[in-house]
């Protein structure tokens, strides 16, 4: 199984209550989920842990077979787990090349071969690496393109997509979300998103429910 | 697993993008300001001390009083003072004959005299500093009537020099500079004698006339007393501060990239979030601060010293210019080393919150 989280439970050291009460989730290679519900119910908070940004208090996160932790460091983030970010996210004065080979150039590729991966993963979501714009010219949809051809540069055993398609008007949402899913046909996809078009492009819909106090706490 | 080292300084040098420009602004500012005031203090101060030394700073004067209700004092010793001439850290000696002196050997068949100062009452004569064939006679010399301006001298077979002035009156002690004869009166009795000696060594001045003088009813005073002497701590502390405006310029850019690290964080999570480890961000931070400070610090040396010689009348001693670069050196040198601490203190979170700063 590429990911696998196995009663997880999550508190914000602020809050009284638990965001995630015992979540359980298992996705295998080339597999998509989505994960949806209202605001507020912890489906960012869901990818943190899972992509290792957020430790669980209680319960495992498994990233190809392997019990894994944030302290396990940035040898995996952005490696084996990629991340597409809800907000663009993008280095604002970079070209796009550069934008999507940073995660290369952080797993130690020279920039050579990094840049030719980059633009080759470019290509693919639809974006002209020949153009090399500087990515604060992009337009959301293209940024968010750009985006998924970065986090999928060091292909990643998982991508993790939060709310990928927020920002964006129905038409390129859709755009986007087919590049999303076309792309990401060798990983483990887990996309949390309000967007119901984009959820039924999934594989199978994860809902989170309401929190619920009285739930027995770890 | 890790960014190779020259891709990134690449990205470090990518990376400058207007906050970077703001920060060499900043920093050509603070640093050309810094430098600038601590040249001016600094040619203050070599001008200050060059002044103190021409006016008699490293002379030691050894008096002879004679009192009137004291019994007759045996005057200073003319020979003992000419001995002190060198001694290490001793650059001349010499003193004022007690009695007018007899009529010098007649010139020219006589010897010459080495020597270019001439006071009142003296046949102790002084090497000027320069020029070295300018002589000035005092007029009390000339009033023998075997001197006057124009005769050559010539000492032994050694040069020739032409008298080109006369003094009107006493010759400051600073023009003493090697070695004193007294050509008649080695062991004339002397009213003053006076030790001139080298930089940092006026310690030694007060020794050795104490010890050389200690037979005789002498005062002993330094020409000048040196001003650090008598400072009160507070003022010394004051002094050493005011010195140091190059470490506060570095404590401010130090704070100047805290705060623009700061402003940046969403950017670093976003290095972060993709591999990259915090202590690669920090030399990543500190990799671009230096591709704008270094050549911030160059042009701040261009303004400074162009603005330090145009206050002090277009030149600059090439002292004065090693002070301007060695306090840009020491700001730079030292902003850098704070630059890490800077960088690691505003990236320091959690990815998770980073992310959202925006
Ligand atoms: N850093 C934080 N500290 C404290 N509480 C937080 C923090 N981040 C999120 N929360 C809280 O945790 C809960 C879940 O937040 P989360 O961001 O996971 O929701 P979400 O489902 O992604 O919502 P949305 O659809 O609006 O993005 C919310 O109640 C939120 O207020
Ligand atoms: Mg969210």
């Amino acid at each position: 199984m590429s990911l696998a989280l196995t009663d997880v439970w999550f508190r914000y050291r602020t809050m009284q209550t638990h965001v995630l009460q015992g979540v359980s989730l298992e996705v295998g290679r080339g597999e998509s989920v989505a994960v949806m519900g209202p605001s507020g119910r912890g489906k960012s908070t869901l990818l943190g842990v899972a992509g290792l940004i957020l430790k669980a208090e209680k319960g495992e996160v498994r990233i190809d077979g392997h019990v894994r932790a944030p302290s396990d460091g940035p040898g995996l983030l952005g490696q084996s787990v990629g991340w597409i970010l809800q907000t663009v996210s993008l280095l604002p004065r970079r070209g796009v090349v550069d934008n999507a080979a940073m995660p290369l150039l952080a797993a130690g590729w020279s920039r050579r071969e990094a840049r030719r991966e980059a633009a080759r993963r470019l290509d693919a979501v639809g974006i002209d690496p020949e153009d090399d714009r500087q990515a604060r010219t992009l337009s959301g949809g293209e940024a968010q393109r750009v985006g998924v051809a970065r986090a999928l540069a060091p292909r990643p055993v998982v991508l993790l997509a939060d709310e990928p398609t927020a920002n964006l008007d129905a038409k390129t949402a859709a755009l986007v979300g087919r590049v999303l899913f076309a792309a990401a046909r060798d990983t483990a996809l887990v996309v949390a998103t309000h967007d119901e078009v984009l959820g039924a492009m999934a594989d199978r819909i994860v809902r989170l429910g309401d929190p619920v106090e009285s739930r027995e706490q770890p | 697993m890790t960014w190779r080292l020259r891709e990134l300084l690449t990205e470090a040098r990518s990376g400058i993008g207007p906050r970077g420009i703001a920060v060499g602004l900043i920093a050509l500012t603070g640093l050309a300001a810094a430098a600038t005031v601590s040249g001016m203090q600094a040619e203050g101060a070599i001008r200050q001390e060059n002044s103190l030394r021409r006016d008699g700073s490293l002379v030691v004067a050894v008096q002879y009083r004679d009192g009137e209700d004291m019994e007759r004092q045996r005057p200073l010793k003319g020979r003992d003072c000419e001995r002190l001439n060198g001694l290490g850290g001793v650059q001349a000696a010499g003193g004022i004959l007690l009695e007018r002196p007899p009529a010098p050997v007649p010139f020219p068949e006589g010897p010459g005299i080495p020597a270019l100062h001439v006071t009142p009452h003296a046949l102790t004569v002084w090497q000027a500093e320069a020029p070295m064939d300018e002589i000035v006679i005092g007029p009390d010399l000339e009033d023998l009537g075997t001197v006057t301006v124009g005769t050559a001298l010539i000492w032994d077979a050694g040069p020739a020099y032409q008298v080109g002035s006369r003094a009107d009156a006493y010759i400051p002690h600073s023009g003493l500079r090697s070695a004193v004869m007294i050509p008649h009166h080695a062991d004339a009795n002397l009213s003053e004698c006076w030790i001139k000696v080298s930089p940092g060594n006026q310690r030694l001045g007060l020794e050795l006339a104490t010890a050389v003088f200690s037979q005789a009813q002498v005062e002993i005073v330094p020409w000048l007393t040196a001003q650090t002497q008598t400072l009160s701590p507070t003022q010394q502390w004051h002094a050493f501060v005011d010195w140091h405006p190059w470490f506060a310029v570095a404590v401010f850019l130090a704070l100047v990239i805290f705060v623009i690290t700061w402003s940046r964080r969403s950017e670093m999570a976003v290095y972060r979030a993709f591999g990259t480890t915090n202590g690669e961000l920090t030399l990543l931070i500190t990799a671009e601060t230096a591709v704008v400070l270094l050549p911030a610090a160059l042009v701040a040396c261009a303004i400074s010293v162009t603005v330090t010689a145009g206050l002090a009348d277009g030149t600059i001693p090439t002292d004065l210019a090693s002070v301007i670069v060695r306090i840009l050196g020491s700001t730079t040198l030292l902003t850098l080393g704070l630059t890490p601490v800077a960088a690691r203190l505003a990236i320091r979170g959690t990815i998770a919150d980073q992310l959202k700063d925006r």
